[in-house]
């Protein structure tokens, strides 16, 4: 059995498609504005105006990338340890899940996770997060995210499976940096990459993450 | 930032004017020597106590308003372990059940002297406890900067402080000056505890500006999320910040004023009940903004 199952994801070969997205929204039959998946933008750069031509700017410093980010199933994962309820629960397996017959709405969870996963279901009136399809794991499917992605830059995997593998990069901007919850990711950066808390950039697309 | 906040707003000024109330009332019933004890008009501390676990049961009953499935809130308390949210709760509860007690034993004359204190110190203790997890609770989350800081347990204990002085001064002077008799008026144990509410409220409210202004000042200096934080109360949020410290000084000089014409004997009834009761409204205004601004304006680490 596995110990801690995390997600891979490579920054390099993303494309800003947001199938994983669609797909991820589709399987979970969420309603507007609940994503657990959500692809973040992020970069930087300006523009240098020619002092004679009037109408010509020389670009500069540009930089973009996309980092496709969903719940990270964290190895110390704050919303577990704020929880009043213990509804937000981590599994043998790793994977970080919401009881909702004990959650009772409190929203604590939201406000303390950094990758924004836990989301609130106005409807159902409780929490509602990414379970890493453990249905579809479960029956040897992959899960809707890493199957729909066209590029394959996304994989699910032991943790420690997939550092052997790829390494074991975990924050990279605009992931927050990976010493609040030690986050289940490994991440193969994009050549323009900026490492967590460093950054020059900012997320392009804020109102839609 | 929306509805969904007002409730938590609403519960934490509440409950920290309930434990500050309870507390202060305690300290000047220790302080009461027996002989002043007999009196009847002290019987009016029972009337604040009473109004204390009142508030504090309105408290817990908005507390619920936030949650959206508020039939698992029984489970709450599960996980004292490790959630701070559990153990506020908890203390929430303890100290309405020993407020309550307290209050009912008080009021109604039950039971020994020594039970009724045994029953106040452990309200009292509870409360204490409930103020400090209650703080804790937002310290914890370190992804919140603005959260994330020792000043959270400090603003929060003076607003109860500040809120528990200002109300139980307003409400013994409404006692103390509707009482047409002129010797009541010139009673030394009203004169007393109107006096040391009333300076203690000052010093609390004193502390209160300070120790906000040096809270924004933190974030300015602290991590970019703490600065976007600080930009947008000072921006965006510019006119509520500057109504609380507006607020907060009204009510401090309304309070100044109290005082000084109840040092100087000028017993204006009316414009003292008055002066009592809109220094606490305008504290209690600026208490109810700051605490706002830290539900509501809030830049979180991360995406």
């Amino acid at each position: 059995m596995a110990k801690q199952l995390a997600f891979y994801f490579d920054a390099s070969t993303c494309i800003d498609c947001k199938t994983c997205q669609i797909a991820c929204k589709d399987k979970n039959n969420n309603p507007l504005g609940l994503n657990y998946r959500r692809v973040v933008n992020y970069g930087a750069g300006s523009w240098i105006p020619d002092a004679v031509h009037k109408e010509l700017f020389i670009p500069t410093n540009f930089f973009a990338y996309n980092v496709s980010s969903a719940c990270m199933h964290c190895e110390e994962p704050i919303c577990v340890e704020v929880c009043p309820t213990g509804a937000m629960h981590k599994r043998d397996d790793g994977i970080v899940l919401v009881d909702d017959s004990k959650c009772v709405g409190c929203r604590l969870c939201q406000q303390a996770c950094p990758y924004g996963a836990p989301q609130y279901n106005e409807a159902k009136g409780v929490m509602t997060k990414c379970d890493l399809c453990a249905d579809l794991l479960e029956i040897g499917q992959e899960t809707a995210c890493v199957a729909s992605c066209p590029q394959r830059a996304l994989e699910v995997g032991e943790l420690a499976d997939l550092r052997k593998k790829y390494g074991s990069i975990n924050a990279i901007e605009p992931l927050p940096k990976a010493i609040y919850t030690k986050p289940s990711i490994v991440i193969t950066p994009h050549p323009r990459s900026q490492y967590s808390g460093k950054g020059t950039g900012k997320i392009l697309n804020p109102m839609e993450v | 930032m929306g509805f969904q906040d007002w409730p938590l707003m609403i519960f934490s000024l509440l409950a920290q004017l309930a434990t500050g109330s309870f507390v202060v009332l305690g300290i000047v019933r220790f302080s009461t020597n027996q002989k002043e004890r007999e009196t009847d008009y002290y019987r009016l501390l029972d009337r604040g106590w009473i109004g204390s676990f009142v508030i504090m049961v309105i408290a817990l009953i908005v507390s619920l308003i936030h949650l959206g499935s508020p039939l698992n809130a029984p489970l709450t308390i599960l996980n004292i372990g490790s959630a701070w949210l559990s153990r506020e709760i908890l203390f929430g509860l303890l100290f309405a059940f020993f407020a309550g007690l307290f209050t009912l034993f008080q009021w109604q004359r039950i039971g020994s002297r020594k039970l009724r204190d045994t029953c106040f110190v452990l309200g009292g203790l509870a409360g204490i406890a409930l103020v400090y997890s209650m703080s804790m609770i937002y310290r914890y989350v370190e992804t919140q900067p603005s959260w994330n800081t020792p000043w959270t347990t400090v603003m929060f204990f003076l607003t109860a402080g500040l809120l528990g002085n200002l109300a139980v001064a307003a409400v013994v002077s409404t006692n103390f000056l509707s009482s047409g008799d002129k010797t009541k008026t010139q009673d030394p144990w009203y004169r007393k505890v109107l006096r040391g509410t009333s300076i203690a409220a000052l010093v609390f409210i004193g502390l209160d500006v300070l120790v906000y202004l040096l809270y924004i000042l933190g974030l300015f200096y602290g991590v970019p999320a703490a600065q976007e934080t600080a930009k947008l109360i000072l921006g965006s949020f510019g006119i509520l910040f500057s109504l609380r410290i507006l607020f907060v000084l009204v009510g401090s000089m309304l309070g100044g004023l109290f005082l000084i014409r109840l040092l100087g004997n000028q017993n204006q009834k009316n414009l003292l009940v008055s002066m009592a009761y809109s220094a606490f409204a305008f504290v209690l205004a600026a208490e109810g903004i700051s605490r706002f601004l830290f539900y509501s304006v809030k830049v979180r680490i991360g995406i």
